[in-house]
This record gives C-alpha cells, sequence and structure tokens, in this order.
C-alpha cells in the first residue's frame, strides 16, 4: 500500500515537472529561438529594437544617404552614429504605431494609402511580361494602336485682289502653293506635315478639311471662299490609316499592357481587400466594378492571390 | 464521485464551452456585427470607424467641384472611396509600409517630431531639441535594444 502510494506521488511529481516544462518552453520559446539566431551571428541586423530587426538594407540606405558610402565601407563612428540613428527612428516609428497616428492622421493617411497602390501596382509590374502575351494582347486591342490616315496639305489665304490676281497668274504657269506663298511672302496657315484630320479642322475648318479629302496628291483645289479669304488648298502627302507591325510598336504594347495591368492589380487586390472585410454603413455600398481582361487577369491573379 | 463534485464538474465544463462559444464568436466579428452603427459614425471597416464629419468633408469637397447639386450616386461614390482608402490603410500597415516605405517612413517621422516641437513650445522650453532629446531618451531606456543582434 505504501509502495503504491509512493508511486502515485512520484507519478504524479513527474507529471507536474513535465507540464512546467512544457509551459515554460511555450512561454519562452519564441525569445530563445531569437536569440539562438542572433547567436548565430545573424549578419543581416544590425540591432534589434523591442525585437524589430534594423536590416544591414536599412543600414545601406542611411549610410548612403548621410556619407553617400556603404554601411560597411563606413568607420567604427560613422557606424555608431548610423545604427543610434536608425534605433532612434525605430522608437519614433514604433511609438507612431502605438498612437495609431498612420490612421488618425488625415495626411498620413493620404500617404499610406498611396504607398499602398504603389506596393499593389508596382508587385505587378515585377511580373514578367512574355512575348506571348504582348503577342495575344495586340491581337485583341490591335485597333488602339491604329494610326490615323493623315494628310500633309499647302494652304493659300488670300485677302486683298493684287495677291488673288497674282496668285491666279501663278497658278495658270502652273506653278505649286508653296512657290506662290514664298512669292507673295504669305504666312504659312498650317504646319506642312503630316496632320490627322481632326487636327486639320482646328486649322482650316469642317468646310475645307471637306474639300481636301475629295483631293489627290498634288492636286490643288479651286478657289474656296471663307469668310476670312479665298483659300487654295494642296495636298502634298497622304498616309492611309494602319495598324503597325508588332515590332514596331512593341514598346508601346508592353506600356498599355502595363497601364491596364496595373489598374485591374489594383482593382483586384481592392475587390479582395473588400470582401474579406467587415464593412457596415447605413446604405447599401458595393466596391466599384472589377476591370478585367481575360489576356491580363492571368497576371493579376498571381499578384492578387499574394 | 460525490455528486456536488459532479455537479461542479458540469458547471465547469458548461462555463468553459459557454466562454469559448462566445469567443468564438467574438472572432468571427459576430458580436460586432450586432452592434449598430453610431449615428456619428459613417461607415464601420472591420472595428475601424470613418466618422460622419470626415463623410461631410469628403461630400463639401466634392460639391464644390461640381456645378450642379450632389445626387444619390455621388454620396455613395464618395462613401465607397473612403471605404477603399480605409482598406487599403489597413492593407498598408499590415504590410507593414510604415517601415518598408521611405515615404511614409519619412512622413510618420516628420509628424512625430513635429508633434514633439509644438509639445515642447507648448511647455515653453527654449531649446525644443532638448525636448526631442529628452523624448528619445525616455523611448530608448524603456526599450529592449541590441545593436548586432548581440545584448
Amino acid at each position: 500500500m505504501n509502495a503504491s502510494n509512493g508511486t502515485a506521488r512520484t507519478n504524479i511529481a513527474i507529471r507536474g515537472l513535465i507540464a512546467c516544462a512544457g509551459l515554460l518552453l511555450a512561454l519562452l520559446g519564441a525569445t530563445l529561438s531569437q536569440q539562438l539566431s542572433t547567436s548565430n551571428g545573424d549578419s543581416s541586423v544590425v540591432a534589434l529594437v523591442n525585437q524589430q530587426p534594423i536590416s544591414i538594407k536599412d543600414a545601406d540606405s542611411l549610410a548612403l544617404e548621410l556619407w553617400a558610402l556603404p554601411y560597411n565601407k563606413l568607420s567604427a563612428d560613422q557606424r555608431s552614429t548610423a545604427v543610434q540613428l536608425l534605433i532612434d527612428q525605430e522608437l519614433l516609428l514604433a511609438r507612431a504605431k502605438a498612437l495609431s497616428l498612420t490612421t488618425t492622421d488625415p495626411g498620413l493617411r493620404k500617404v499610406m494609402a498611396a504607398a499602398a497602390i504603389n506596393q499593389i501596382t508596382n508587385n505587378f509590374l515585377q511580373q514578367p511580361v512574355t512575348d506571348t502575351q504582348l503577342r495575344e494582347f495586340y491581337q485583341t486591342y490591335g485597333s488602339i494602336f491604329d494610326q490615323p490616315k493623315k494628310i500633309a496639305v499647302n494652304a493659300l489665304r488670300l485677302t486683298s485682289k493684287s495677291s488673288i490676281q497674282q496668285a491666279q497668274i501663278m497658278l495658270a504657269e502652273g506653278k505649286n502653293l508653296n512657290h506662290i506663298s514664298q512669292s507673295l511672302q504669305l504666312d504659312p496657315v498650317l504646319p506642312p506635315n503630316l496632320l490627322s484630320i481632326p487636327a486639320l479642322h482646328r486649322y482650316l475648318g469642317a468646310s475645307l478639311v471637306s474639300h481636301i479629302e475629295k483631293l489627290d496628291q498634288d492636286q490643288i483645289s479651286l478657289p474656296l471662299q471663307k469668310a476670312d479669304g479665298l483659300y487654295y488648298v494642296q495636298v502634298t502627302a497622304i498616309q492611309k490609316a494602319r495598324t503597325p507591325s508588332y515590332q514596331t510598336i512593341r514598346q508601346s504594347i508592353k506600356a498599355e499592357y502595363q497601364r491596364r495591368g496595373r489598374d485591374i492589380a489594383l482593382s483586384n487586390r481592392l475587390n479582395q481587400l473588400w470582401q474579406q472585410a467587415d464593412i457596415t454603413t447605413h446604405q447599401p455600398v458595393h466596391n466599384s466594378p472589377v476591370m478585367s481582361s481575360p489576356l491580363i487577369n492571368s497576371s493579376v491573379a498571381t499578384e492578387g492571390a499574394q | 464521485m460525490k455528486r456536488s463534485d459532479q455537479l461542479s464538474l458540469k458547471l465547469l465544463a458548461l462555463a468553459a464551452a459557454t466562454g469559448i462559444a462566445l469567443g468564438g464568436l467574438e472572432a468571427n466579428g459576430w458580436w460586432q456585427d450586432s452592434r449598430s452603427l453610431p449615428t456619428d459614425s459613417a461607415a464601420r471597416v472591420n472595428h475601424t470607424e470613418i466618422r460622419q464629419l470626415d463623410y461631410q468633408r469628403a461630400l463639401g469637397l466634392m460639391a464644390s467641384g461640381k456645378r450642379s447639386p450632389l445626387t444619390a450616386e455621388d454620396r455613395i461614390l464618395v462613401l465607397e472611396r473612403l471605404i477603399q482608402e480605409e482598406l487599403l490603410v489597413q492593407y498598408g500597415i499590415a504590410q507593414d509600409l510604415l517601415r518598408a516605405d521611405r515615404k511614409v517612413r519619412s512622413a510618420v517621422l516628420q509628424s512625430v517630431l513635429a508633434g514633439l516641437d509644438v509639445q515642447a513650445r507648448a511647455a515653453v522650453k527654449q531649446d525644443s531639441d532638448n525636448g526631442l532629446q529628452d523624448y528619445l531618451i525616455e523611448l530608448r531606456n524603456s526599450a529592449d535594444i541590441q545593436i548586432g543582434g548581440q545584448p
């Protein structure tokens, strides 16, 4: 009887000791693990402030800013100064976080939201874009890269009887409008280079442009009377509407792909955050419609899952 | 086992189960959901409330840029934008952009330093730098700092 009692007491004591050991391990385990890792000489950390590491990368950034040198090239005094500065910064940042400054200060909220947007869009931009993806995008959205029809025009605006008579004489002699304009020392009515139809409208107005569109290259129009003078117009070059080849505008295609992809990545992330959040309002609200493109979603899906 | 012991055990089990159930409900936000939104809040996003004051201010900004009066759709759009901003702020905090993003880090430090400067001037200290140094000394004394990862 006494032996069994003794054994039972021993068992209870052993169980108690094991339980205490487990409890101690659970309470101190995280600290022990961190101390082990730091005592192994974690060279990526220059300091720990309330267990928040200050990395070599942070030290390098500060050293470059202050002395235009990387951290490992600094003197001992400079390193000490840099580390102290970083420690002070971390203390202040931790204090700001404890005071919830970034959630309450309107200016800091804007900066934080902008930084979040930058991170989301930069995560997308860092993803490599393959040639296949760009070609598929170009084939689907090729119309946005179309170059419109352009026309190069010479125009004469004649306001005096004498200039009209002289112009008509030179036209009869077969002179072109450029020659006549120089002879009569007239100011150019519009730039001589290729211009789109909307640009021509801005310079000459709709009625003149409608005549221009009927002319062939080098053809000179009949005299066209407008309120501000008598016009002659001559088409000097025509460039038809065209879609440039993939190779010639590959950079533009990539830029447009990335521009749309950034917007989609941000939209997807916001939708994800909205769906995961607990949102209460007095009136029904919903997140903006998801921007999507079947060609870009495969890329941003990876970003959205991060 | 005595009846009183059995009763005690049952009560203990019941209390534990109730506590676990309430804890689970609170973790899932059911308790929060069941609370109605106060009238001085325009919205609540994950336990953070968007004040009516801020909502009205945002409406005022929008109205100043419009020639016609605000419509119901405008009001909803403004509220949605405020909610989106709050979601982004919470996302930024979760991603520790306070430390990782240079602009946020710089802005927060400037804000903290400006606040210390204001406090120092309010206390009629001639040299506001002393106020900052004193504050930093206080923070350092209350922190666990290890240089090079070593104590």
